[in-house]
């Protein structure tokens, strides 16, 4: 909110220079964003928070300036000339729908001649961005800056009879507000109305039919207490915000409505717009009592953690314009001005001591009690472990919105029954790329694929840990008392994405684009590197990947996740020129999957003997099936089985391939004897050639 | 014969001090000691020697030989240590060609800014705790004084999934969660990623991050809010940064405070990034707000709290300089591998 020093301080006299008043009202709490200009002709912009609806208007910021400073406050004229009829001749004034309106007060000015505005006033609206208009219009602004009620003028030769009525609208009827536009009105928005219709939406903006005119000769002016929520929800309904309806909305307190009609009153007369009538409306259903707070010095200095003086803070409150009174031993009464619409409660009252007092002299302390017992949280720890061991082969982690769309889904080849099913859908979108929460990373990894490989960078190779949302299946019984039931389903994943080289090539060394197994080695280093040793592959499919080429991961007989190379189609789609390899992993599944110690095995005592085999199978044969007879085979003398080569070519029959193993027997308890390995190696080539059907190429 | 066999040592220690390679210091040793080597003839002479000459002759001569053999054999060494050296110097590399790097990966930002301040706050008896993304509209503003169909509402733009569903606009909606499952003492930070319906601009993001910080207790102060976030902008901004509060409007909290910090860049004296004020906006905090307290069922006589929020995106951008917070969003290699070392 922009306001002029010089009217400022017509308020306060002997307020100091311009930045001592910023610098001061921002550490009270009236935080100045900006200070332009000079001198007296210096404009502050203020920031106002939200519960202040009381300081969004100049006077508003004296009072506020005086209490700090302790300077005296000089309130505005309020003395109005009146002449002429009294108002209740020419105006009724019927509130039909009290609890819209808690107060409705209004004057009436006749013989009115429509011309500008003094320069003075001109220059004042401009400088807090107002457009002066006439000088009928530029007074209600100018009460309104000044004192923060909003106020509206009537050509009220153009409501009959001089009846106004505040009632709700009509469904069905409608208005051409000021702007020209016709405006659609229903049952819960106010509006103030003729004897037949609406003449204004009551709080946002006025009827065209009774705009003051040049040919205006008496003026309605009313300033009213409209309820803030009933405003706000018209405002948002029918998408107009006017300075009248922002203030409305903040809230306005209903003492303020008969000071700005006198206000502008007065101003009407002494600046010879017209003849005030004697008197004014004022209809006042929504009189409420003051509100009162009983204040105890010491809770105040308790909740602060430090000893102000009982005097020192009635000094402070009183300077706020608060009354306190029935004292007794240890509390007081405190009467709350009515302007302060935020002040309800006791610890309302510990900030208001405080914030005069100054925050910067409370001391600062540490929270005294012995701190909780610390937990550990296992799911931070197992991200940042994980983290660690991707970073260590070659990932970077890159972090994303949670957002994605159907459309990303769909170029994902992910089926619109699967996506339809489980989206969690945002009902208030801002964004045609941000219509839901994602149901999978690799939506949001391949975005970053394609977005690096547009800017050239071809080789990538990342990881991120974040949530996906599935919604929850609809339960047959709606378990209406368990309010959490309805929220989605959300898991915390890894994912993988590698798509061109690893590593940076250099000199002598040949380096490859990262293929299939790249990132199968890339996942297992992560499950040794988790400590997880009992995990397997499976071939698996998956619509966004290879058919071929796609594996699923699992740990104790549960699949954990999914990895492969992207199907040809989405990386067409999606304009990458390598291929990419993409996984996703349960976070939840591998943390629980993690054994809580490590167990140290003995150090092997005795030497091991290794011998190689290479063997001959048909092309289809798992690999993994070989080894597995090799293992059991091995009763036990088999300490580790190690795949150095794969062959396929001429020296082999077409359709098969040559797997060469280097096998390392040792026993715990003895050293073996060649008979020994050679009876446990001959025993392995016999299950190999009987159960895989292989042939033994070599051995040694 | 004495002269004789003297003048042959040294003629000898010349020769094979003067050699420079092996096969040299070979056909020396052969000239010497082999089977038709100087010495040998002479041994082999003695018996033209006197019957009382001989004894001591030949121990003269024994004697030669093994003074001979030995500086060869000293030789040898010394000649081995120069040649191996001399091999070794011509397989010199050019140390300055590219190493053969293993790969690393580099963090993002916001997760190394996340672990320093999980670290702080660990220090000053702060656990992790987190909570859903989606969130009951009652966690993430009814139970935190923000009432339903209320202009209150205006301050946080938000995403909706259904009337009672949102996407969390604040990582404070869990406190109320960890209050109502939890009895004080409770100290907690609660980082997440927030949302707001704002559009992407150099500093806005729809989606962003949050650390939120509670305490729960009897007699915690308002002087423990300036203490706690004091002690935590100068660990993590420098013990040198200045620190301010200034009152503000939160509705979960009273008394509200906003924290600055002296500028980053300037420290003080006034910069475009800090508008001239010398001053950068960092967090918002303060009391627990007794309906909030009696909202989980804690009595606000008998228990006080303090909390505060802080966007890590910006934080994240102070730290580092970096000037659009869309570039934490996109992940870009160029930018993210820049903190490679972070
Ligand atoms: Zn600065």
């Amino acid at each position: 909110m922009l306001v002029p020093y010089r009217w400022l301080s017509q308020y306060v006299p002997g307020l100091p220079p311009p930045g001592d008043v910023a610098d001061a009202l921002t550490l009270s709490g009236t935080a100045c964003e900006s200070l332009t200009g000079e001198g007296e002709d210096a404009v502050f912009d203020f920031e106002i928070t939200h519960d202040r609806a009381d300081c969004v208007n100049i006077f508003g910021i004296a009072r506020e300036a005086a209490a700090v400073f302790g300077l005296e406050l000089k309130h505005p004229d309020l003395c109005v000339n009146e002449e002429g009829p009294a108002v209740d001749e020419l105006v009724t004034v019927k509130v039909i729908s009290p609890d819209l309106c808690r107060r409705y007060v209004a004057r009436v000015v006749t013989e009115v001649t429509i011309g500008p505005s003094p320069e003075w006033m001109q220059k004042r609206l401009i400088a807090c961005g107002i457009r002066p208009v006439n000088n009928v219009v530029d007074i209600t602004n100018y009460v309104m800056l000044e004192l923060g009620q909003p106020l509206h003028a009537f050509d009220l030769d153009r409501v009959p009879d001089g009846a106004i009525a505040v009632r709700r609208a009509r469904n069905g009827e409608s208005l051409i507000t000021i702007d020209g536009e016709l405006r659609e009105l229903s049952e819960d928005m106010l509006v103030i109305a003729n004897k037949t219709s609406p003449v204004a939406i009551a709080g946002i903006m006025g009827g065209a039919d009774t705009e003051v005119e040049e040919s205006t000769t008496q003026v309605l002016l009313e300033a009213a207490a409209f309820d803030s929520v009933s405003v706000w929800r018209a405002q948002r309904a029918l998408k107009m915000r006017t300075e009248a309806s922002i203030r409305f909305s903040r809230g306005v307190w209903p003492e303020n409505a008969r000071l700005g009609v006198d206000r502008a009153a007065m101003l009407m007369a002494n600046l010879k717009v017209g003849k005030v009538a004697v008197g004014r409306i004022d209809e006042y259903p929504g009189l409420e009592a003051p509100v009162h707070i009983r204040l105890r010095p010491a809770r105040v200095n308790r909740l602060l953690g430090i000893t102000i003086p009982q005097d020192e803070m009635e000094l402070i409150l009183m300077r706020l314009g608060f009354i306190l009174d029935e004292w007794n031993q240890d509390s007081c009464r405190v009467l709350v001005p009515n302007h302060r619409m935020d002040v309800v409660q006791e610890e309302d009252l510990v900030e208001e001591i405080a914030r005069i007092y100054g925050y910067d002299k409370i001391p600062t302390t540490i929270p005294k009690g012995a701190p909780p017992e610390i937990r550990l949280n296992p799911e931070r720890r197992f991200a940042s472990k994980a983290g660690e061991i991707l970073r260590g082969s070659g990932l970077t982690e890159v972090d994303t919105m949670t957002f994605t769309s159907e459309a990303a889904c769909c170029e994902l080849r992910l089926s619109e029954e699967d996506i339809e099913r489980r989206k969690v859908k945002i009902s208030n979108p801002i964004s045609s790329e941000h219509t839901m929460l994602r149901t999978t990373l690799l939506v949001s990894l391949v975005d970053v694929l394609r977005r690096n490989a547009s800017r050239q960078r071809d080789d990538v190779a990342i990881y991120e840990i974040g949530k996906v949302f599935h919604r929850r299946d609809a339960e047959e019984d709606n378990k209406e008392q368990d309010r959490e039931s309805a929220l989605p389903c959300e898991r915390k994943m890894i994912g993988l994405a590698i798509m061109g080289k690893l590593t940076e090539p250099t000199w002598g060394n040949q380096i490859e684009d990262a293929d299939f197994f790249h990132m199968k080695g890339i996942i297992e280093t992560l499950l040794e590197g988790l400590g997880i040793s009992r995990y397997s592959f499976r071939k698996a499919t998956h619509p966004t990947l290879h058919p071929g080429r796609t594996a699923k991961v699992v740990v104790d007989g549960e699949a954990v996740g999914y990895f492969g190379e992207i199907h040809p189609e989405v990386s067409g789609a999606l304009g990458l020129k390598k291929t990419a390899y993409l996984a996703e992993l349960d976070g939840e599944k591998l943390l629980h999957s993690m054994p809580e110690d490590i167990g140290v095995r003995q150090l092997p005592r005795f030497p091991a003997v290794t011998r190689d085999i290479a063997v001959v199978v048909q092309r289809d044969v798992e690999s993994k099936r070989v080894e597995d007879r090799i293992w059991e085979a091995g009763a036990g003398l088999v300490e580790s089985v190690n795949l150095f080569d794969v062959y396929v070519g001429p020296q082999v029959p077409p359709e098969h391939k040559s797997l060469a193993y280097s096998i390392t027997y040792r026993s715990l308890d003895r050293t073996l004897t060649d008979e020994e390995v050679g009876e446990v190696h001959g025993k392995i080539v016999e299950s190999l050639t009987s159960e895989v059907g292989a042939i033994i190429r070599s051995q040694d | 014969m004495d002269e004789k066999a003297k003048k042959l040592i040294s003629e000898a220690r010349k020769s094979i001090e003067s050699v420079m390679n092996l096969l040299e210091l070979e056909e020396i040793r052969v000239k010497y000691l082999g089977k038709k080597g100087e010495l040998t003839q002479a041994l082999r002479s003695l018996g033209e020697y006197s019957e009382d000459e001989r004894p001591i002759v030949g121990r003269f001569l024994n004697e030669a030989r093994e003074t001979v053999r030995d500086m060869i054999e000293t030789r040898r060494g010394t000649i081995a240590a120069i040649e191996l050296e001399n091999k070794l110097k011509a397989e010199d590399l050019d140390i300055t060609l590219p190493g053969k790097r293993p790969s690393i990966g580099a963090r993002h930002p916001v997760s190394v800014v996340y672990e320093e301040l999980e670290r702080i706050f660990a220090h000053l008896g702060f656990e992790v705790l987190e909570g859903p993304d989606v969130e009951l509209d009652y966690n993430n503003f009814e139970a935190l004084n923000v009432p339903r169909n209320h202009p209150s509402r205006d301050i946080q733009d938000t995403f909706y999934i259904t009337d009672d569903i949102v996407l969390r606009t604040h990582t404070t909606c869990v406190d109320t969660r960890i209050m109502k499952n939890r009895k004080p003492p409770i100290r907690a930070i609660i980082p997440g990623k927030v949302y707001r319906s704002d559009a992407s601009d150099p500093s806005h993001l729809p989606v962003f991050h949050q650390l939120d910080g509670l305490v729960v207790d009897e007699g915690v102060t308002f002087g423990d809010v300036k203490g706690v976030l004091a002690r935590f902008a100068h660990e993590f901004f420098g013990p040198d940064t200045d620190v301010r509060f200034r009152p503000s409007y939160f509705p979960f909290t009273e008394p509200s405070a906003e924290m600055d910090v002296s500028c980053v860049i300037c420290h003080g004296s006034g910069c475009r990034l800090c508008k001239q004020t010398g001053w950068l906006e960092i967090l918002g905090s303060g009391l627990l707000h007794p309906r909030v307290l009696r909202e989980v069922g804690y009595d606000p006589e008998e228990v006080s709290g303090l909390a505060f929020g802080m966007g890590i995106d910006r934080v994240t951008m102070l730290k580092y300089g970096i000037d659009d917070i869309r570039l934490l969003a996109e992940n870009d290699m160029a930018f993210n591998r820049q903190f490679i070392h972070a």
